[in-house]
């Protein structure tokens, strides 16, 4: 028990003529985040976190806040794959509280997770929007190591992500995997597929046109693609079997809500490497 | 995660008095809206819900106006009412017995989909009866599942269910929906 982590993390931004710059960064082991860079131009700050320890164990519990003030702009991401490690038991848990102002609009875009043969975890995101606030996310997980022959056959896997303005929940969406022959293998589940990816956008409305163009995209995969649109935004889902194409097509799903949303083309993070 | 709405819409109704919880009723409503997987899905479950809210409001206003007129004018988007909701509240306010309206919503969808089924796919009539009679301890097994479960517990994993209504939802013509 004593070996666990408790990791904190406060981000703050501000925007202060034009540019979006971080007013406040407090971390506690094992989370830390690389100082801020503008890859791009100078309104939309981007962020790396690092998870320092190279992966959570059962009993280890990460608490992430960030709040994006006034029309500032942020992209997040991570700077390797997450990997949440087998566990006698005990429960990883990660809980993620976001809070955009007015106006603001958070990308936040980590790495891949992998979640090993008897993980036993629980993710919550809650996400809070004010007037014309824009949230956009994604989220990619390998359940098992697959290019080891390895199988989520034991443990739970759950994320819950929930965004809110004025009182009114805009999405909830409520996963949870057991690990079990059953539904991975079941076509309702996993379908024998080891990737799973889920990428919203919420606080805008997505009008028939752009949705169709998105829907154009995914003619030359070769997993199980889906989009529809929310009350207020839209979300896509994957299930397949590789992490690079799922990332490939979020991408190219997120050049095109960003050049609807912002006017601007994507600016690809480089801790990718791709 | 259907039924276990349904529940809490039944609950929302003060068991002695009839008394509505009308925030309960708005917050799940609200959230089952929320958490439907497809825009599909979500306009489904409004027609319906919509549709049974505005019946209940004519067959007995006294009962049932202030609810529903509650729940239109404080939903995201206005106007809408999920079937569930809807569903529920009839239930409580006409005293049907919670256990055996679980069980019978879940029957109704399970008929419903066998019906679809014995329509679009070569199943006989006798076959998709008896696929229904052989649910039946299914049904009852999942409705005690329902009644029980946490608010934290509604949760779910259906990948399968989620991406083919989606990829459903980008065909020409689609079944059962005029």
């Amino acid at each position: 028990m004593g070996s666990n982590w408790q990791g904190k993390l406060e981000l703050k931004y501000a925007q202060r003529l034009g540019n979006t710059q971080v007013i406040q960064n407090q971390s506690q082991a094992p989370l830390r985040v690389q100082r801020a860079f503008y890859p791009e131009q100078k309104d939309i700050c981007h962020s790396v976190i690092l998870h320092t320890a190279g992966g959570i164990v059962g009993g280890d519990r990460l608490d992430l806040s960030i709040k994006l003030e006034e029309k500032s702009q942020a992209l997040i991401t991570s700077a390797t794959a997450g990997k949440v490690y087998g566990s006698s038991g005990l429960e990883a848990q990660q809980t993620l509280n976001i809070h955009l102002q007015a106006g603001s609009c958070l990308e936040w875009l980590p790495q891949e997770t992998i979640i090993f043969n008897d993980a036993v975890y629980r993710q919550k995101i809650h996400i809070e929007l004010e007037q014309d606030a824009l949230w956009l996310g994604w989220e990619i997980v390998r359940f098992g190591r697959s290019a080891r022959g390895e199988s989520f056959l034991s443990g739970s896997w759950r994320s819950h992500t929930e965004v809110w303005r004025a009182g009114y929940p805009l999405w909830s969406d409520r996963l949870w995997l057991q690990g079990d022959k059953g539904i991975i293998e079941s076509p309702h589940g996993l379908g024998g597929c080891p990737v799973v990816g889920t990428f919203a956008l919420v606080g805008q409305q997505v009008n028939r046109d752009l949705w169709q163009s998105i829907c154009d995209l995914t003619s030359h995969y070769d997993g199980d693609f889906g989009v529809t649109r929310l009350i207020e935004g839209l979300i896509c889902r994957y299930r397949g079997h590789s992490t690079s194409e799922v990332r490939d097509w979020f991408i190219a799903v997120w050049e095109l809500l960003r050049l609807f949303y912002k006017e601007r083309p994507v600016c690809v993070p480089r801790v990718w490497q791709i | 995660m259907e039924a276990a709405v349904l529940v809490r819409a039944y609950n929302a109704i003060d068991p002695i008095n009839f008394e509505p919880d009308l925030e309960t009723l708005k917050y799940w409503n609200n959230w089952f809206s929320a958490s439907r997987e497809t825009s599909e899905l979500r306009a489904s479950s409004w027609q319906m819900g919509t549709s049974l809210s505005k019946l209940l409001m004519d067959i007995a206003p006294l009962e049932f106006e202030q609810i529903f007129q509650h729940l239109y004018k404080n939903s995201y988007p206005v106007g809408v009412c999920n079937l569930a909701i809807a569903f529920g509240v009839a239930a409580a306010v006409w005293k049907i017995d919670k256990n055996i309206l679980v069980a019978a919503y879940l029957q109704t969808w399970a008929a419903n989909l066998v019906g679809a089924g014995v329509k679009l796919v070569p199943l006989g009539q006798t076959s998709g009866q008896r696929i229904i009679f052989k649910l039946n301890d299914q049904i009852q097994k999942t409705a005690i599942e329902a009644l029980n479960l946490a608010d934290e517990q509604l949760e779910s994993c259906n990948w399968g269910l989620a991406i083919a209504s989606m990829q459903h939802e980008q065909l020409y013509s689609r079944l059962f929906r005029s």
